[in-house]
């Protein structure tokens, strides 16, 4: 019998990584990896909304819509590598419950 | 600016309102000016227009707006005769502001108008890019 070849790593998320501003996309080794790597590319995008909601909350000369929009943009990134995670364990959990 | 970017709906609509903030800024100086005098012969107050210009013609769907230049209101000032105003000149007279307020206050509609509507795509896009995330599932 051949042994099952392991599950391969989602490559990188589409313009998630290039919206932070990094393209540090090298092969990720599995799924642990690829989902790391996006939530570093949505800490990114996190912190610049944090900063920008700090500088508002202290006074800033600070877009109020240009808050709105990185922080709408912080919660879609963490929305959907979430999904992705989420998706990667169904399948790691549809795999473990196989019956043998 | 992100053209390309999966959030480029949002940055656009944003720069949309950036500018329409920064109209309905320009039109409450104008506005707040109303009764700005000046000595005759001196530059009077003149209402600044905001000069669109769109963004990142290069990508296909564009990229936004910005704010290309600001320009003051051509036209005569009023004189308006006022002797005991410490302003006046030796003939009595004021100059009042070059600003039309029945335009401004147009203006102002318009403004509010196009910021509403730019808040309405920021959130159709953000309510779209939600719901996407969600298609995986089932």
């Amino acid at each position: 019998m051949t042994a099952l070849p392991p599950i391969g790593g989602i490559g990188n998320i589409a313009g998630l990584s290039s919206a932070a501003g990094s393209t540090t996309a090298t092969s990720p080794t599995g799924f642990g990896n690829a989902v790391t790597k996006s939530l570093d590319s949505i800490g990114n995008i996190e912190s610049k909304a944090d900063s920008l909601v700090s500088s508002m909350a202290a006074g800033g000369n600070v877009s109020i819509s240009d808050v709105m929009a990185a922080t709408s943009k912080a919660n879609l990134g963490m929305s959907i590598v979430n999904e992705i995670r989420a998706r990667g364990l169904e399948a790691y959990q549809s795999i473990i419950n196989v019956q043998i | 600016m992100n053209g390309h970017g999966p959030f480029s709906a949002i940055d656009v609509s944003n720069s949309g309102l950036g500018y329409n903030k920064y109209w309905l800024d320009t039109i409450a100086h104008n506005i707040a000016n109303i009764n700005t005098l000046t000595t005759p012969g001196q530059a009077p107050f003149r209402a600044r227009m905001v000069v669109a210009m769109p963004l990142d013609t290069n990508t296909y769907q564009g990229g936004g707006v910005e704010v290309s230049d600001v320009l003051d209101e051509g036209g005569d000032p009023a004189m308006i005769s006022d002797p005991n105003n410490p302003l006046a000149d030796s003939s009595g007279y004021v100059q009042g502001p070059v600003v039309d307020l029945a335009s401004q206050l147009g203006d102002l509609v318009l403004a509010s108008r196009s910021y509403q509507a730019n808040m309405t795509v920021f959130k159709e896009a953000r309510d779209s890019l939600q719901t996407t995330t969600t298609l995986g599932r089932g």
